[in-house]
């Protein structure tokens, strides 16, 4: 599989503002790109106008790639994610506290729990499944979704402060495990 | 807890949160500005970034409509068009030489615009941008259906000696059809006969291809295909 280096050529090639290798690079992700928009913006629209806009950053950014320390692929799908989370966040602003209860949610994971999770070796996977069902759902809605706080406590029916705090905790947890 | 420890940890939940995507509004604005000079802030996102982009495998991808790539193009490759006299100017089709689609797109677009107010009833107008990879010739074309002209340009290339350029209209699974020898001339205008006009779709190519001098003797061509371009609705 060279896909990854494949694409990591034509971002270094648009950095010198080869057209041609960013019409490329275009149509290589930009189906996944437009994916990732349309699941956060659910508005086809401006999902469409956020792709242009995530391309013009790219076209513009791609010199400051090499620098980073990203895989060419999840560079250009955090480019596109912060752009399209950026938009929804502004589009309802919401402030939230954080609260200062006890985790009152049991961490433990069931036995079915346990069972879904042996498999499927990529770490990531591996750590959310240790998070309880219900949180791992509350990341992977946050990440996959662009849910805010609000719409996850609506999701969760539970008041948004503790939202944040148990979001908050499951992403420790999830650190934890990642760099274990 | 004004500790380095609980700075540390206060940022480390914020980076977690900002890649997440959950960070209010505001916090993530003025985390934004801080990630502008803050290595280190850039660090932890990236990090973050790292853990959780695996989680987008589960996007689908979605193919998106053609037209957004025309405007990326037209919006970062195009300098913005003049409003009036466009056609005959000689800067704009030496830009559009070097143009890609999009920039015929977007002076097309500009052309259409004109054609619309100008007929009291709208028809579509199309585009071609004909190209070669191994020749330099190259052709814009517009037709604008409502009164069946198709214009052309020739931006670069000249026939050899004795030699001419023909077009050829071709429909999608038809054999190409002659639209006549390209005129000596840069920019030219052809009536398009009444049986063809149906042919002008978004499926159709048009290309250019070496005759010998008055255009090919078969009524097919008979040279090589020097350049292609498929037509564009605008």
């Amino acid at each position: 599989m060279n896909a990854s280096r494949d694409i990591a050529e034509l971002i270094s090639r648009t950095a010198l503002q080869d057209r041609a290798a960013f019409g490329e690079l275009y149509r290589l992700t930009s189906a996944k790109l437009f994916g990732v928009c349309l699941r956060v913006l659910k508005d086809r629209a401006e999902a469409e106008e956020a792709l242009q806009e995530i391309y013009v950053k790219i076209w513009r950014r791609a010199s400051t790639y090499a620098a980073n320390q990203y895989s060419p692929i999840s560079w250009l799908v955090v480019v596109a994610r912060n752009h399209a989370i950026d938009i929804v966040r502004a589009r309802k602003p919401e402030e939230v506290e954080l609260d200062d209860v006890h985790d009152m949610a049991d961490d433990a994971k069931t036995p079915e729990e346990e069972a879904i999770n042996a498999s499927d070796g990529r770490q990531i996977d591996l750590c959310m499944g240790e998070l309880e069902a219900r949180r791992a759902d509350a990341v992977r809605g946050a990440y996959v979704e662009g849910y805010s706080y609000q719409e996850l406590a609506d999701r969760f029916e539970i008041p948004v402060n503790t939202m944040r705090t148990w979001l908050r905790r499951s992403l420790a947890k999830l650190k934890e495990c990642l760099e274990r | 807890m004004s500790s380095a420890k609980g700075m540390d940890e206060r940022d480390e939940m914020l980076a977690a949160e900002y890649a997440l995507g959950t960070l209010p509004h505001a916090e993530r604005v003025a985390f934004e500005k801080r990630l502008l000079d803050d290595v280190e802030l850039r660090a932890r996102v990236a990090q973050w970034d790292g853990h959780l982009t695996p989680l987008a495998e589960a996007i689908e991808p979605v193919e998106p409509p053609a037209a957004v790539f025309g405007r990326l193009e037209a919006q970062l490759f195009v300098p913005a068009a003049p409003a009036a006299g466009w056609w005959n100017s000689l800067g704009i089709w030496r830009g559009l030489a070097v143009a890609s689609l999009a920039g015929v797109l977007v002076l097309g677009a500009l052309y259409a615009d004109i054609a619309r107010k100008a007929e009291p009833e709208q028809q579509p107008a199309y585009v071609a941008q004909v190209a070669g990879e191994d020749s330099d010739v190259r052709l814009v074309a517009l037709y604008d259906a409502g009164s069946a002209t198709l214009r052309l340009n020739r931006t670069d290339g000249e026939p050899a000696e004795n030699r001419d350029f023909e077009l050829w209209l071709i429909p999608e699974g038809q054999l190409p059809i002659s639209l006549g020898v390209l005129p000596p001339t840069a920019t030219s205008a052809v009536t398009v006969p009444d049986a063809l006009r149906p042919l002008f779709t978004e499926t159709a190519i048009l290309a250019i291809s070496d005759e010998p001098a008055g255009g090919s003797p078969t009524g097919q061509a008979t040279g090589a295909v020097l350049a292609t371009g498929p037509v564009t609705k605008i």
